[in-house]
């Protein structure tokens, strides 16, 4: 077995440099922050992880069970929406089809290229099978619904509503009057299970301490500026600072489109390659915000949406599809040991007039307003907020897009990101994609370095 | 006992009288019952205004089948399809841009804005052509029911499966994309001029409650393209004498066939004993019996308005109660003085003898679809316009005109409720007028008569359940084996010899005539009648 470099240190990075390293590669993964996590700094939350990739990997955290996402509404936190009228019918709905949305996680998506072998078709086609016709028929009714309409049908009040679609709406660039939301929900609801104990630190901890185990090298403060192709192979990668590392493998966990437009030079594409990649659409529509807080925040909420309903909700969207500054983003609280960590839904990556300093401050703002209807922000510290230009700029992330590439009809399963690159691979030889911006989408779920890995 | 007929139409919509002209045309009795005094349901033409002839509701012949107009030898019966020449794009800078059947002058237009696109245009026609013979047949054929064993569905499946196969891995994904992406993010693909995109992704959202940037809105484009390869036939145009020319002509041709047509012969219910349909009663009491119905009115009107929930199965009415109508156009037809000058293009020359649409640019159209999304009508709508008396003289007196704006959106649930509509009609009107007004000047003094169409006055006027023009929306869980509901997208229906013709059924709205054809086809060859 040869030499494998990951690109990005984040937990799919590391899961993936593990999943080589068991497989008898010689791995380094190069960071190009100072510390590992990446990601992982911006994500609150493991309820999507999926638990045979931490089973495959053996990392040693422990489960419990998630925190409920509370809403914060006009009247306070509402802790009663989960008995409120149609919540757990529609859950049982939703249970329904978790058994087929979390087997199609443990695999690579079906090849749907014309060269695909039939077999190839069979798994997924076995897995409706099973789910039954009148299932299979539903699933192909849903996923092209609005999410609000899909959740009228359940009777679901439309304030219970918010809590239950914002969060999975941040993986898109949607709102939830959008049609195919609906199947956003379904799926980031169905890979949704137990946390890890500890949160995301624990599981970053453990995935550090097991790739250390395994004998990966980490190299952080290390950007990598280019992969080296030779004759239709990677060679490996060179830094910022002109050195070159040499590897048989080279997977990139950073994303599609950085990968192949800004790592890879355009004459090391294949025919047609560039504008394939060009088509992946990242649009960023979250900012990040963190901060301390010296004491509880919304009656101690472990995870909590602000924002009193769907139209609210539906507007924050029309903000960022509208490039404005956001005028009444929903919120997506995670708190854990006095920490804050905020997703700010209706921030476009595209503002009109950019990410300035002074749009930067007046969302700091609007912010403040928002959060002061519902706590005490004169307990806030430390507050730091990332704009999606932040986001881009800070943790390379194309469009700001925390997963690497909105969740959407045409970029999930064998189409995420693109029929031709929907196997990991890419058309060069020794090049391999496994970040967030590959299957399976619908949350962070850690199974794309694993998949990846598992191609070389 | 009233006297037997095979069978009952129920509507005489350009639907319903494709369906009674085939069954006459196979020597069936047939009977059409039309609920107001004029036959062609929204295709119908009206002389609202004396001397001006409106073709007050649908105002396009759109990919009206081309074996339908041979068929039912229409054109022997009256239907002269005049071609729609261009399609203009004014924008309130002053700028214009016109596409036309002719390449080199179109490339000219669209250089202006941008050469590059000018170059794609041609690229993105083909591409579309080639996806538009793939997507022909679908049209043409009734729609497979995938949850199906049986023979005749699995081969239609398989055949559809190689079709999409042949298309290989480009073409293949480019099909997929279309279904499933929205207009605008589609298009953006090919092309990067803002001005272009936008009068062209505005297809997708004609008569649905969706905006141009919501996924889905794609495969409507394909339908301008459909319109193409028809070939010599031209399916997109105008018809002389309006749209109602072509229900009449229609309906000649079922006379002539012997079916027999009744108009303010309007149905209050479709009789059912035990699960089988026996016949109707008219509004004014009388019944009338046949062997079968067929009802071109609306999936959820008929069901639930005409048959009665309690005939019909638990499941079967959940379906219908969630089928999204929700319409969201109106409709403003002007009578005018003089031909209201183009600021950015006066006279009247090539650019007016098409279609002229108010999109100019894709953020506009978004936010009159955001007006929409909260319940109120938008306050600078998209709309397509026709001038009929350009292309056919006879609409309107010697110098004066006839002009047909289609208005998106006007949504028929307002914040308030629908049953506000009335109230808000004339300011609708004026916001259409005054947004007009920004591209010819001189329309407000040109007026002579305005006929308001809300989505409430469809409903009232025309049947048109919430005002959706297509008898249902046209979204992705509504179309093919869904429409109208899982399971019934075959024209039959729950209730034994009622059947399904109308835009509510595959394929769905527009002036086709497909599903008429189609249940007709579907009725002769169970031997249902």
């Amino acid at each position: 077995m040869g030499t494998a470099l990951v690109i990005g240190g984040g937990p799919n990075g590391l899961a993936a440099a593990i999943t080589l390293a068991s497989r008898g590669h010689s791995v380094t993964v190069v960071e190009a922050r100072e510390a590992v996590g990446c990601r992982a700094d911006l994500l609150g939350d493991t309820r999507t992880v999926q638990p045979w990739a931490v089973e495959s990997m053996g990392l040693d955290v422990e489960w419990e069970s998630s925190p409920p996402w509370l809403r914060v509404g006009p009247d306070g936190v509402q802790p009663d929406d989960e008995a409120a009228e149609g919540v757990a019918a529609w859950r049982t709905e939703v249970a329904r089809f978790a058994t087929v949305v979390r087997s199609l996680s443990a695999a690579p998506p079906p090849n749907i290229q014309s060269d695909a072998s039939l077999s190839a078709l069979m798994g997924p086609a076995f897995a409706m099978l099973k789910l039954g016709r009148s299932a299979g028929l539903e699933l192909a009714r849903v996923g092209p619904l609005c999410a609000e309409d899909w959740l009228d049908e359940w009777g679901i009040a439309r304030d219970v509503q918010a809590g239950l679609i914002a969060p999975a709406l941040i993986g898109t660039w949607m709102g939830p009057r959008s049609p195919t939301s609906a199947l956003a929900v379904l799926f980031h609801h169905a890979l949704s299970g137990d946390s890890i104990q500890g949160g995301m630190a624990a599981l970053l901890a453990a995935l550090v301490k097991r790739a250390k185990g395994a004998g990966v090298t980490v190299r952080t403060s290390a950007r990598v500026c280019r992969i080296a192709v030779s004759d239709g192979r990677a060679t490996g990668v060179v830094l910022d600072d002109d050195s070159a590392i040499h590897a048989d493998i080279v997977l990139s966990t950073v994303g599609p489109k950085r990968t192949l437009l800004r790592l890879v030079a355009p004459r090391d594409l294949p025919m047609g390659g560039e504008q394939t990649v060009r088509t992946v659409r990242t649009r960023g529509i979250v900012a990040v915000w963190k901060a301390r807080v010296s004491e509880p925040a919304f009656g101690g909420s472990r995870c909590a949406v602000i924002g009193a309903d769907t139209v609210v909700l539906e507007r924050s969207f029309d903000d960022a599809k509208h490039r404005r500054a956001p005028q009444r983003p929903t919120l997506l609280v995670h708190q854990e040991a006095g920490r804050l960590l905020v997703h700010v839904y209706g921030a476009a990556h595209d503002l009109d007039g950019g990410w300035t300093d002074a749009a930067k401050v007046a969302l700091q703002k609007t912010l403040e307003t928002v959060l002061a209807e519902h706590m005490d922000v004169a307990t806030i510290t430390d507050a730091e907020l990332w704009t999606p230009a932040d986001l881009e700029s800070e943790y390379d992330l194309e469009g700001g897009h925390l997963f690497h590439g909105e969740f959407a009809l045409d970029q999930f399963l064998s189409f995420r990101p693109h029929p031709s690159l929907s196997g990991y691979t890419t058309g060069i030889q020794g090049l391999l994609l496994g970040g967030a911006g590959m299957h399976p989408a619908g949350g962070f779920t850690l199974c794309q370095g694993i998949l990846a890995a598992r191609q070389a | 006992m009233s006297q037997k007929y095979d069978a009952i139409i129920v509507g005489g919509g350009h639907n319903g009288l494709v369906c009674a002209a085939y069954l006459a045309k196979a020597g069936r009795k047939v009977l059409v019952l039309e609920k107001r005094h004029v036959l062609g349901g929204a295709a119908c033409s009206e002389e609202v205004y004396p001397g001006f002839t409106f073709s007050v509701c649908s105002y396009v012949v759109s990919l009206l089948r081309p074996q339908i107009i041979r068929d039912l030898k229409l054109a022997q019966f009256g239907l002269h399809v005049l071609p729609l020449e261009s399609t203009f794009s004014p924008y309130p800078d002053g700028r214009s841009l016109m596409r036309s059947a002719d390449p080199a002058a179109t490339r000219r237009e669209i250089a202006a804005f941008s050469p590059r696109d000018a170059d794609v245009y041609p690229l993105f026609g083909k591409a579309m052509g080639q996806l538009a013979r793939f997507a022909k047949p679908i049209i043409d054929e009734r729609a497979p029911d995938p949850s199906s064993y049986r023979p005749r569905e699995l081969m239609q499946l398989l055949k559809m499966g190689k079709q999409f196969r042949d298309l290989g891995d480009d073409l293949g994904l480019l099909q997929y994309k279309l279904t499933t992406m929205s207009a605008v993010d589609f298009l953006a693909e090919w092309f990067e001029t803002d001005e272009l995109i936008a009068p062209m992704s505005c297809s997708g959202i004609i008569g649905t409650m969706l905006g141009v940037k919501s996924p889905g809105t794609a495969y409507v484009l394909l339908h301008h393209y459909m319109g193409e390869i028809d070939g010599a036939s031209r399916s997109w145009g105008f018809a002389r004498g309006g749209t109602g020319a072509i229900s009449m002509a229609i309906a000649r041709s079922a006379e002539h066939f012997g079916a027999e047509i009744r108009t303010n012969a309007g149905v209050s219910q479709i009789k059912v004993k035990g699960g089988e349909a026996k016949g109707v009663v008219l509004e004014d009491g009388s019944e009338i019996d046949a062997r079968i119905v067929i009802s071109g009115a609306e999936p959820r009107l008929t069901f639930l308005g005409l048959v009665g929930e309690s005939e019909l199965p638990n499941d079967f009415v959940t379906q219908l109660k969630r089928y999204k109508l929700r319409g969201s156009s109106g409709k403003v037809n002007l009578a005018l003085d003089r031909f209201p000058d183009f600021k950015s293009r006066p006279g009247i020359g090539m650019h007016v003898r098409g279609d002229i649409s108010i999109a100019p640019n894709t953020d506009y159209l978004e936010r009159a679809y955001d007006d929409a999304k909260y319940g109120d009508f938008s306050k600078k709508p998209f709309m397509n316009i026709v001038f009929p008396s350009v292309l056919d003289p006879d609409m309107a007196p010697d110098g004066k005109h006839v002009m047909s704006i289609f208005v998106q959106y006007a949504p028929y649930h307002l914040k308030e409720g629908p049953s506000h509509w009335p109230e808000k009609r004339e300011a609708f009107g004026d916001a259409v007028i005054d947004t007009l007004a920004e591209y010819c000047p001189t329309l407000k003094d040109s007026i002579l008569h305005r006929q308001v169409l809300t989505p409430w006055d469809l409903e009232q006027e025309f049947g048109l359940t919430e005002g959706n023009i297509f008898h249902g929306e046209l979204s992705l869980e509504q179309l093919l084996f869904q429409r109208p509901a899982s399971g019934w997208a075959q024209y039959k229906t729950p209730i034994r010899k009622l059947w399904l013709c109308g835009s509510g059924a595959h394929p769905g709205g527009g002036v086709m005539g497909a599903p008429g054809q189609l249940a007709a086809r579907e009725i002769l060859m169970g031997g249902a009648c």
